[in-house]
């Protein structure tokens, strides 16, 4: 049998995870020692690891699981028939594609599987707040496109809110885009998130260490972040609130050593909260993700500047509504008590604005800059 | 002897006379009702024996039957017990069987001879009119409904020993009342829900003058706590005062479904918020002799539905055909009710499921639960909506300019703005002299295209925004209605763009349709 099939069996087995793995290689050094390995061997381990004193990850329980091949062989085979279908693959810690660099995490990682490719050159994690602001959608968009621009890979969890839209600023740029998921790479979660799913085996790939048909439980996405972190060259926080589970990911980044970039916010706005606080503690500061261009690369990208005052041929009201709106959405009553313009004409103001595509109605009469 | 003595049921919005015949002959004593009768109406046996014993009169033993026809409608109430007690006492030759010639007997029974009060009064003393008699007798806590029938003298009593004597000597009439003089009396007194007790909100009030003026229903988008229901209950403060005839039917409406208090005469446009929770049967009418549901309570005025996506939209679907024809009928086996249901309606909704949205210091409502809270929304339930709008919280500001007394704060009071919405509705008037139809909401078409007076840049204006915005023909027509009505409200002979746009804005949701 091929080694793969080895690692495909070995990370297929019930309760099988990185922190067991890692008990295991310190005695094998490879999946099909671990497969060909009597009870005995087995059990030793157990005892050297309990005489140690480091009780309870690696117990009898799982030289059970081990042992027991007949479930694990069943295991085996739909995860391969799966893989085949799905064209999913696999890479372990002595393959030559594998990122090497995730073998020395704290807690390594011994096997991917992925769709599409794996990434190679300089990679960014753009992540955030799954719940964010029109403002986070927008930068992290406007990040994303940048980065891209820059020839620099877009990585990140697939979540809802920063993390798609990030991915879908670096899609439309062009760029290269990595979804690290807490699940089997053959589920798309969240499921809304099917058609850039499906974009990203094309133009970059799915990667998760758990195998095929694994569920999204909750205590795979810490796991899952470190591989986010560990796969990029530097994090990129767009929005978070004081407690986030990106912290988590910037966590990870500091101890191995990483750059870490966060967009800076409003001090009172919740979901900046993380990102201001990342800053007041000595984060770099990005407004548009060319500072993190020039920081990997040293390239420096062109910032296109309009003045669409003078090419749209605005009228004065159109220009001072321009001027009062931000990317935080503002009611039209708002608007119009800074404006002074009265609430039977400002819609029509604001009308105008919205054919030329210059502002957004992002929630029912609340507008944005676009 | 036979006498003959006469009632009124129910039946749909309208009543149908009752004959009543007793007789009372020899034989085993024994007190039979024949006649379709419901429980109720059987056990007015007892309590009209006992109100007759306990007033001072016994029957002589004997056999005494009491037929109610025409014997094929069903009969229900209570309110037979008086004709029934009159009618013996007629056969007993104690009351002049002339004196009870075109005299109606409505009123319930009690146990010692005192006459209660019953449901559906003022329908009946319409239907007394109709059918010739000259008189009525009603409960005292009746009386108020019955007088504001034209061509009726309304008679009352505190018992059946009262009306003995009376029948015996003199009989006292009950004064018309002038209703258009309560009703202007009532509306020009200020209540709590007036606009004046209403702060800020100018955009608001704005969209809810433009929806009043053309009947147009309106959603209120808003998180909680923002004002949306108190403003809905504003709402009916500022459509134009009832007419005599609207205040009858919809007493009468009241009075059928029990909902008045003794001797209350509705002079105020009904607002109705029933629960989301209310049954098909509620909202609509029903049951199996079929009563009106809230959307005939509201007739003539407003229908809330609080947290509108919460609503089944089963029960949704029932208000369509209510909505477009005024009215609601209902079947059954022994025939067709109908119920006026011309009411405008008022949606309110949070923005999302938490309230808060798009205020994210507070909302963590994630853009997939937003959404699909949204897209309970869509579709067949937004189009019964002419226009939506957002309700912000006051600004403190303008609280506290308020809580000053100063008189420079004070805002506008709804008697104000119910005289523009009254402008309104005569220039609509003018306008549909010659349809049948009345609202510039209620327009089709080709109403549209005759009546709405577009102007070339407002239609380009439109055409622009359809093509971008991929809107249905629908949400087309239903922006040139609204279009419609501003310009009438600042009296602009043509719908220019600035109408169409405010239209616009005030009809478009993004992220639900369109």
């Amino acid at each position: 049998m091929d080694e793969k099939i080895y690692w495909i069996w070995l990370s297929g087995i019930d309760d099988m995870w990185s922190k067991k793995m890692e008990v295991l290689f310190d005695y094998f050094t490879c999946a099909s020692e671990i497969y060909e390995a009597n009870e005995n061997t087995l059990l030793s381990i157990v005892d050297d690891y309990e005489k140690a004193g480091k009780k309870g990850m690696f117990n009898e329980k799982d030289v059970k699981n081990i042992l027991d091949k007949n479930k694990s062989r069943r295991t085996l085979e739909k995860n391969i028939r799966i893989m085949e279908k799905e064209n999913i693959k696999i890479t372990y810690k002595d393959s030559s594609d594998f990122p090497s660099r995730l073998k020395y995490l704290n807690i390594p990682v011994f096997a991917l599987y992925y769709s599409g490719e794996l990434p190679s050159g300089k990679n960014v994690a753009v992540i955030g707040a799954r719940g964010c602001t029109d403002y986070g959608k927008k930068y992290a968009k406007i990040v994303g496109e940048n980065l891209s621009k820059g020839n620099i890979n877009v990585i990140s969890g697939m979540a809802r809110g920063i993390d798609t839209h990030g991915m879908l600023g670096a899609l439309k740029a062009g760029g290269k885009v990595y979804g690290v998921l807490g699940c089997g790479v053959n589920i798309c979660y969240p499921a809304e998130n099917m058609e850039m799913y499906e974009a990203l085996k094309k133009r970059g790939g799915i990667i998760s260490e758990f195998p095929p048909d694994s569920k999204p439980l909750a205590w795979h996405f810490p796991l899952r972040n470190r591989i986010i972190s560990g796969l990029s060259d530097c994090i990129c926080v767009i929005e978070a609130r004081k407690k986030s589970g990106s912290l988590i990911t910037v966590a990870y980044a500091l101890g191995e050593g990483k750059e870490v970039f966060a967009l800076p916010g409003r001090v009172d706005d919740a979901l900046s909260v993380g990102c201001n606080e990342l800053i007041r503690d000595g984060a770099n500061i990005v407004f548009d993700g060319r500072e993190i261009v020039f920081s990997l690369t040293g390239n420096e990208i062109k910032k296109v500047e309009k003045d669409i005052f003078k090419e749209m041929n605005l009228d004065d009201e159109q220009k001072k509504i321009l001027g009062i709106l931000t990317s935080r959405p503002q009611s039209i009553e708002e608007i119009s008590r800074k404006s002074n313009i009265e609430i039977t004409h400002i819609r029509s103001v604001l009308l105008g604005l919205d054919m030329l595509d210059l502002i957004a109605e992002v929630a029912k009469d609340y507008y944005v800059l676009n | 002897m036979v006498s003959k003595t006469h009632s009124a049921t129910l039946m749909g919005i309208g009543a149908q006379i009752v004959n009543i015949e007793v007789d009372i002959g020899e034989g085993l004593p024994a007190f039979e009702m024949v006649g379709l009768l419901s429980s109720e109406v059987r056990e007015a046996r007892e309590r009209v024996k006992t109100a007759l014993r306990n007033s001072g009169f016994f029957l002589p033993p004997g056999r005494v039957t009491v037929s109610l026809s025409p014997a094929d409608i069903r009969k229900e109430g209570s309110g037979f017990d008086l004709a029934i007690a009159v009618g013996i006492l007629v056969s007993l030759g104690l009351i002049e069987e002339k004196k009870i010639d075109n005299v109606l007997f409505i009123g319930e029974l009690g146990l010692d001879g005192e006459i209660r009060k019953v449901n559906g009064v003022l329908n009946m003393a319409i239907a007394a009119r109709k059918n010739g008699f000259k008189s009525i007798v009603v409960p005292k806590a009746n009386v108020k409904e019955s007088c504001i029938v034209e061509g009726i003298r309304v008679i009352t009593f505190a018992d059946i020993a009262e009306l003995i004597v009376a029948f015996d000597n003199e009989i006292e009439y009950e004064d018309e009342i002038d209703i258009s003089k309560l009703i202007d009396e009532e509306n020009d007194e200020m209540s709590d829900y007036d606009f004046a007790n209403v702060y800020g909100q100018k955009l608001a009030k704005r969209a809810i003058e433009i929806a009043v003026s053309g009947m147009h229903n309106i959603m209120l988008i808003g998180a909680p706590g923002c004002g949306k229901s108190l403003m809905a209950r504003c709402m009916a403060s500022i459509m134009p005062k009832l007419s005599p005839m609207e205040a009858l039917e919809i007493t009468g409406i009241h009075s059928m479904s029990g909902f008045l208090n003794d001797n209350e005469i509705i002079l105020k446009r009904p607002f109705r918020s029933p629960h989301y929770t209310s049954t098909v049967t509620s909202l609509v009418g029903g049951g199996k002799n079929p009563r009106p549901g809230e959307i005939s309570l509201s007739h003539g005025g407003i229908l809330y539905l609080d947290e509108f996506p919460e609503f089944p939209r089963k029960n949704l679907e029932t208000l369509r055909q209510p909505m477009e024809d005024g009215k609601i009928t209902i079947s059954r086996a022994y025939g067709n009710f109908s119920f006026p249901a011309d009411f405008m309606l008022v949606a309110s909704m949070n923005p999302c499921p938490c309230g808060f949205y798009p205020d994210r210091s507070k909302c963590k409502c994630s853009d997939f639960q937003i959404n699909r809270y949204l897209s309970k929304l869509s579709g067949p339930m937004y189009d019964r909506i002419d226009i939506c709008i957002n309700v912000e919280n006051s600004k403190i500001e303008e609280l506290e300019k308020h809580s000053d007394r100063d008189n420079s704060g004070k805002e506008e009071s709804s008697k104000m703005i119910r005289e523009r919405v009254e402008r309104v509705r005569k220039i609509q008037q003018i306008r549909f002299r010659k349809e049948n139809i009345i609202f510039n909401s209620q327009m089709n078409s080709i109403q549209v295209d005759k009546y709405a007076n577009v102007s070339a840049d407002a239609k380009k204006l439109l055409g622009m925004y359809f093509e971008k915005k991929k809107m249905s023909v629908r949400s087309y027509y239903k922006i040139i209605k609204v279009a419609r009505t501003i310009s009438d409200i600042d009296l602009k002979e043509e719908v220019d763009k600035e109408s169409i746009a405010e239209a616009i804005g005030l009809r478009k949701v993004e992220n639900i349709i369109e």
